[in-house]
């Protein structure tokens, strides 16, 4: 538990940090966080490989792992259909395109932007491709913030769920962490499938 | 993001020469310190990325108006994928009685 708090801590002095200017430039530009990814990413692969239940892990993966993916999808559209109900200003097929974005925002946003503006015009394109970016942000973070606690009350896969596009990058060292080293390659494959459905389900939703 | 392909094989690359450096140091005892170095690099991250999202003068200035759509539509993602992940893990995992450690 710790842990968690010491994570949540940094990132909440981080946007404090960054929302009062407080860092450089040069922080901030994608470039320190990419080397920092790839500095964590080595360490991640270090600890695996030096696990004793290297060949095991290794063994234990099978097809029918791909289910993994299926209830990532099936369990984000059906919550996301349930809400889009609370959402007046939005159609249900709005609030799914926004949904299936999987965490993947900065994709999802530009689709969502683009394939919406014929349809509602420009401005509200606009907004539903913010709330897009916006929503999937809270999601990659939402991951980041609550793993510990999704291990403990949903399973060791919860994380990786919830972190949809993003668990074969940004969310794999914590799901490593949280929900050990064992899920490290069903994390991966989980990130890969969920990701190329994002660039099939968000225009999908769109066009509808 | 057009690059984000690119980006992920990097990264998964990346892991498995870490992968193939830890395997050949497995017998090293001083290698066992990267659970901790691994703790602390997430920290780093997560302050960055925090300062990023902080500086994204577009999430910052839609996030009173924007942002509670947004949220509801986060919360109910990742809700939505935390149950249907107990689902399938008791699918997969529980019904065969395994241990998944």
């Amino acid at each position: 538990m710790k842990g968690s708090l010491i994570i949540v801590g940094a990132f909440a002095l981080g946007c404090a940090a960054g929302v009062l200017g407080l860092l450089p430039d040069w922080l901030l530009g994608g470039d320190v966080t990419m080397w920092v990814l790839y500095a964590l990413m080595l360490q991640v692969g270090i600890g695996i490989g030096c696990d004793e239940r290297l060949k095991e892990i290794l063994r234990s993966l099978s097809p029918r792992l791909l289910l993994i993916p299926c209830a990532t999808i099936l369990g984000t559209l059906v919550a996301t259909f349930a809400i889009s109900f609370l959402l007046s200003r939005w159609s249900t097929a709005e609030v799914l395109a926004v949904g299936s974005g999987m965490g993947y925002y900065s994709l999802s946003s530009i689709l969502v932007t683009t394939l919406k503006e014929p349809s509602i015009g420009a401005v509200a394109a606009a907004e539903l491709g913010t709330i897009a970016l916006i929503a999937n942000i809270f999601r990659e973070t939402m991951t980041l913030l609550l793993a510990p606690l999704m291990v403990r009350w949903f399973s060791p896969l919860a994380p990786i769920c919830a972190g949809g596009a993003t668990t074969m990058d940004v969310t794999l060292p914590i799901i490593t962490h949280t929900s050990g080293r064992d899920w490290v390659f069903v994390s991966i494959l989980h990130g890969v499938v969920v990701d190329f459905s994002v660039p099939f389900l968000v225009p999908l939703f769109c066009s509808l | 993001m057009e690059n984000k392909l690119y980006l992920m094989f990097k990264i998964i690359a990346i892991m498995f020469a870490g992968i193939a450096i830890g395997y050949l140091l497995r017998n090293v005892r001083k290698v066992k310190v990267v659970g901790t170095t691994t703790m602390i690099t997430i920290v780093v991250l997560l302050f960055v990325m925090g300062g990023e999202i902080g500086n994204n003068e577009l999430v910052v200035r839609n996030l009173v108006g924007l942002g509670g759509e947004a949220l509801l539509v986060a919360v109910a993602a990742t809700l939505g994928s935390v149950v249907a992940a107990r689902i399938i893990y008791n699918i997969l995992f529980k019904a065969k009685g395994e241990d998944e450690g």
